[in-house]
C-alpha cells in the first residue's frame, strides 16, 4: 500500500474524537505533541479587520506550545431570528485544523431547527479539516440562491445551495459550514503559525517532524531555516527525511536550507553520501543544493575523489559539473579522472576529457 | 552602325538584364542548390517533441551516435510548440512514477524559473483537490532551450526542418530519406525510434496503423488578458463563456505562492480552443488545423469583446499550432487495453509508469474521464512500441500501442517522456547486443534505465 501510512489533510488519516461529556460535543484529530501533565495559557490578541479574538496557547511548563484554540461568539440565524452559538476551535501548533467542542449544552442546527445528528457533525468536523475546499474563493451569498424575502435568514436558504457546492457544505447548515470553514483557515490560522514560529528551535523542529501527519512534517521542513543551528540531532533527522524517499520532502528540505546552514561541513558530508543511497530525482536535487553552496567543503571534495571509480556515468557527469561550479581542482582528482578514461561510454568518456581539458593547466 | 558593333551592344545590355548590378559589398549568390548527404548514425530519432527530445538524450548519453530529425523549429513540440506548457503526471500516491531525463528536464526549467513544485505529498481526491493540480507549470521557452541544450551536450545531431519521405530496411540498416529547407539527406541508421507522435516514420516504413473513425478534437492555446474578472458580471455573460475567461486568470507567474505547502496551480495556466478533427500528420492537414483554430479564436476574441468588462480584452499569446490529442496508433507486439490500464496490470517488460485519468475528449462536449483506484498506476510494456514484424524500429509517445481508451490516458507528456526514455535504452541495447529491440535482455534494459534515473515498475 504506496498510500497506507501517509498523512493528509483530509481523508485516511482524519482520526475522529467524538466526546460526550455530559452535554458537550467534542470532535478532534490528533496533534503533533500529545497533552503534557504541566501546562499553562496565555492569551495574544487578533484583530483580522473584521472581528477581534483572543486566541488561547496551550503550552508545557518549559514553554512546548502544544495548541491553540479560540472561543468564537457568533450569530447563526434561523428565518429572521438569530441566536449565538458559542463554539471552541482548536489548531494544532502547525495552523492544522484539529477540532471543536460545544460546551454546556450547546448545539449545531440546520436551517429547519433541527440539531446536527453525529454523522453531520463528523461530516463538518472532515470538512473543516480539508484545507482546499473552495469555500475561501467564495463569499456566502455566491454559494446560494437567496430569495429577498429571507436575505437574513442565511441558514434557511440553505436549501437553495448552489448545486456544485453542496458536496463542501453539511447540507441544510451552509452558512454554518461557510462560516467555521474560513475561521479555521483564516486569519487565525496565519497567526498560530507565527505564533509557533516564534518559539521555533531544534527541540520543537525534531517533534514535528515526529508527528505522524505530513502536513505537519511539511510544514517543520519548509522553516528549517529559522533554526539558527543545525545541531548533530537536527542533522540526523534530516537525513532521515531522505531516505523516506518521499521526493516533495526532500525537494522542500532542500530548498528550504539557507545558504548559511549549507556551510556546515557535517551537513554537506552528509548530503552528498546520499548519493548512490537514494533515487536519481533526490540525488539531483542534493548536487544542484551543494552547487548552491559558497563553497563546497574540503571533506566533500576529499570523500567525492575517493569514490569516483564507483559512481554511474550519470553520477559522474554530475559531480563533474559540480566540481567545474565550484573550481575544484585537486591533483588527485586529476589522477583518478585519468585512470577512468578511456570509459566505456563515449559520452562519459568524452565529458571526463572535455573536464581535464579545461582544467589540466590549473590542477594543484 | 556597323553589323558587329551592333552585335556586340545586344551582348553586352542582354548580360546586363541577366547579371544584376553589384553595390560595393555584395556579391552574386550561387543558384538555389539542394544539398545531399549521405549521414551515418546508430540511432535516428524521428520527431523531437515530448517523447523524442528524452529519447534522443537518454541515447546520447548511453554513448551511441544519435540524429534527431524535427520538422519545426524548436524541440519539446506539445509542451512547447503546442503550449501545453503543463506536463504531468510524475506523482502518484505519494510517490514519484515518472523521473529520469523528462523530470530532469521539467526540474531544470522549474528551477531556471523560479517555480515552486505542487505539493505532491497530498494526494488528489479529485474532489477538492483534482488530478491536475499535480501537473507542473514550466515556461515553455526555457524548456525548449534546455532540451537542446541537453540534446547538443549528449552529443546528438539535431536537425531542424527535417521530415522523412522514404523509410526502407536493407541488410539489417534503415535507409532514411529525408527533405527539408535546402538538404536531402540519406541517413543510414541501425535503430529508428518514431516520436513524431503521428507514428509517420512507422507508416513510412511500412507498418500498418490503427486509427478511429472520429478522433478527439485538437487544441489551439492561446491567453488572454485585459480584463478583471473578479470584476465582471457573470450574470450578463453567457455561461459558455466562462470558462474561457475564468481559466486564462492565472498564468504562471500568478500561481507562485509564498509557501509550497499548499502550491497548487489554482487552474490550468493557459486557455484553448478546440479544433474538430485536428490532425497534424501531413502538412496539408497540419494547415487546415492551423488554420480553423486561428479562425476560431478570432471568432472568439472577437465575441468576447462585446461582453460587459471585457471591451478592453486583449489576445496576449497565440501557439504557433494547433496541438493534437489523436491520430495513428501502430498495432504493436502488445496493444495495452483499457482494462490494463486501470487495474495497473504489470508485465514482465513493463519499463514506465503512466498515471492520469482515461480522458476522452468527445465531440469536443465532454469528456469521459475515469480515475485510476487507489494505490493504482498503469505501466507500459516494451512490446507496446515496437510494430508487429518490425526489426530495429520503436515508437515512443502517444502512437504507442494500445487501445482507445488506454491511449487516452498514455498520450500525456509525463507518460510520453518515460517511453521516450524506455525506447532508447533499448535501441541502444539493441545495438549492443546485435539483436532486435524485442530481444534486449530485459534485466539489463531495465538496469540501464534506473542508472540513467528512470523508474521502472516491479512485478
Amino acid at each position: 500500500m504506496i498510500n497506507s501510512i501517509k498523512g493528509l489533510w483530509i481523508g485516511i488519516i482524519l482520526i475522529l474524537f467524538c466526546f460526550e461529556n455530559g452535554d458537550d460535543i467534542r470532535y478532534f484529530q490528533s496533534s503533533t505533541i500529545p497533552i503534557g501533565d504541566s501546562m499553562d495559557i496565555i492569551t495574544v490578541s487578533i484583530d483580522d479587520s473584521q472581528e477581534s479574538h483572543e486566541i488561547f496557547l496551550r503550552r508545557t511548563s518549559s514553554g512546548t506550545p502544544l495548541r491553540y484554540f479560540i472561543e468564537l461568539q457568533t450569530g447563526i440565524c434561523f428565518d429572521n431570528k438569530c441566536r449565538p452559538l458559542d463554539i471552541v476551535i482548536y489548531w494544532n501548533i502547525t495552523g492544522r485544523y484539529l477540532g471543536f467542542e460545544l460546551l454546556d449544552g450547546e448545539f449545531l442546527s440546520k436551517y429547519d431547527h433541527t440539531p446536527f445528528t453525529e454523522k453531520e457533525y463528523e461530516e463538518l468536523h472532515h470538512l473543516l479539516a480539508d484545507p482546499f475546499l473552495p469555500l475561501g474563493n467564495f463569499e456566502f451569498e455566491e454559494l446560494v440562491t437567496i430569495p429577498d424575502t429571507v436575505s437574513h435568514s442565511v441558514d434557511g436558504v440553505s436549501g437553495a445551495t448552489a448545486k456544485d457546492v453542496l458536496e463542501y457544505v453539511v447540507e441544510g447548515a451552509a452558512y454554518t459550514t461557510h462560516k467555521l470553514w474560513n475561521v479555521v483557515h483564516g486569519p487565525i490560522r496565519e497567526q498560530v503559525m507565527r505564533l509557533t514560529e516564534s518559539s521555533f528551535d531544534p527541540f520543537l523542529f525534531r517533534k514535528i517532524l515526529q508527528s505522524t501527519d505530513q502536513s505537519d512534517r511539511t510544514w517543520a521542513l519548509e522553516r528549517v531555516s529559522l533554526l539558527s543551528e543545525l545541531d548533530d540531532a537536527v542533522i540526523e533527522a534530516l537525513i532521515g527525511v531522505f531516505h523516506e524517499e518521499e521526493y516533495f520532502q526532500s525537494y522542500l528540505l532542500l530548498k528550504s536550507l539557507s545558504s548559511h546552514q549549507l556551510e556546515s561541513e557535517d551537513l554537506q558530508l552528509k548530503l552528498f553520501d546520499l548519493v548512490g543511497k537514494v533515487d536519481q530525482s533526490i540525488e539531483n536535487l542534493i548536487f544542484d543544493k551543494l552547487a548552491d553552496a559558497s563553497h563546497l567543503s574540503p571533506a566533500v571534495v576529499d570523500h567525492s575523489i575517493s569514490i569516483l571509480k564507483d559512481l554511474t556515468g550519470a553520477q559522474l557527469v554530475r559531480l563533474l559539473k559540480l566540481y567545474s561550479h565550484h573550481r575544484v581542482k585537486k591533483a588527485e582528482l586529476l589522477g583518478e579522472l585519468s585512470r577512468i578514461i578511456p570509459h566505456e561510454n563515449k559520452y562519459v568518456d568524452n565529458q571526463v576529457l572535455q573536464f581535464l581539458k579545461k582544467n589540466s593547466d590549473s590542477f594543484d | 552602325m556597323k553589323r558587329r558593333e551592333m552585335i556586340t551592344k545586344m551582348g553586352a545590355l542582354s548580360l546586363g538584364f541577366a547579371t544584376p548590378h553589384l553595390s560595393k559589398g555584395e556579391v552574386l549568390a550561387a543558384p538555389y542548390k539542394v544539398q545531399k548527404r549521405k549521414i551515418e548514425t546508430e540511432i535516428l530519432v524521428v520527431g523531437g517533441g515530448t517523447a523524442g527530445v528524452v529519447a534522443a538524450i537518454q541515447a546520447g548519453r548511453a554513448g551511441t551516435k544519435t540524429v534527431l530529425i524535427e520538422s519545426g523549429s524548436q524541440l519539446g513540440g506539445t509542451t512547447t510548440t503546442g503550449g501545453v506548457s503543463f506536463p504531468g503526471i510524475f506523482h502518484a500516491w505519494g510517490k514519484q512514477i515518472i523521473g529520469g531525463i523528462g523530470w530532469e528536464l521539467v526540474m531544470d526549467a522549474v528551477n531556471l524559473n523560479d517555480d515552486i513544485l505542487p505539493n505532491f505529498s497530498i494526494i488528489p481526491d479529485n474532489k477538492s483537490v483534482r488530478h491536475w493540480r499535480h501537473q507542473v507549470t514550466v515556461n515553455g521557452s526555457l524548456y525548449a532551450m534546455l532540451a537542446e541544450e541537453k540534446c547538443v551536450e549528449a552529443g546528438v545531431d539535431i536537425h531542424f526542418y527535417e521530415t522523412p519521405t522514404e523509410i526502407n530496411f536493407i541488410k539489417g540498416k534503415w535507409k532514411v530519406k529525408t527533405v527539408g529547407k535546402g538538404i536531402a539527406n540519406e541517413i543510414i541508421c541501425d535503430q529508428i525510434i518514431d516520436c513524431s507522435g503521428n507514428a509517420a516514420a512507422a507508416s513510412i516504413a511500412g507498418f500498418p496503423l490503427l486509427r478511429e473513425a472520429d478522433t478527439q478534437p485538437g487544441s489551439f492555446i492561446f491567453r488572454i488578458g485585459g480584463y478583471d474578472f473578479e470584476s465582471l458580471d457573470l450574470s450578463k455573460i453567457p455561461k459558455e463563456y466562462h470558462a474561457r475567461l475564468r481559466q486564462n486568470m492565472l498564468i504562471n507567474e500568478d500561481v507562485k505562492v509564498e509557501s509550497s505547502v499548499n502550491n497548487f496551480p489554482p487552474t490550468v495556466p493557459y486557455n484553448y480552443v478546440y479544433v474538430h478533427g485536428a490532425d497534424s500528420s501531413t502538412a496539408e492537414l497540419h494547415t487546415k488545423a492551423n488554420i480553423e483554430g486561428r479562425a476560431s479564436l478570432l471568432n472568439l476574441i472577437r465575441k468576447l469583446r462585446t461582453f460587459p468588462g471585457c471591451e478592453k480584452l486583449k489576445l496576449v499569446s497565440a501557439q504557433p499550432e494547433t496541438v493534437v490529442r489523436e491520430t495513428f496508433r501502430i498495432d504493436g507486439l502488445y496493444k495495452i487495453t483499457h482494462e490494463d490500464y486501470v487495474s495497473g496490470k504489470v508485465f514482465d517488460d513493463s519499463l514506465s509508469y503512466s498515471f492520469y485519468p482515461i480522458d476522452l475528449h468527445r465531440d469536443g462536449q465532454s469528456i469521459y474521464q475515469e480515475f485510476l483506484k487507489e494505490d493504482i498506476v498503469a505501466t507500459i510494456p516494451l512490446r507496446a512500441l515496437i510494430p508487429k514484424n518490425s526489426q530495429n524500429f520503436l515508437v515512443a509517445g502517444r502512437c504507442l500501442s494500445s487501445d482507445r481508451l488506454a491511449n487516452s490516458a498514455l498520450r500525456v507528456q509525463a507518460s510520453c517522456m518515460g517511453m521516450g526514455q524506455a525506447a532508447a535504452a533499448a535501441a541502444v541495447l539493441a545495438i549492443k547486443h546485435s539483436v532486435t529491440p524485442a530481444d534486449v535482455p530485459i534485466g539489463e534494459l531495465k538496469n540501464m534505465l534506473k542508472e540513467h534515473g528512470g523508474i521502472v515498475p516491479e512485478a
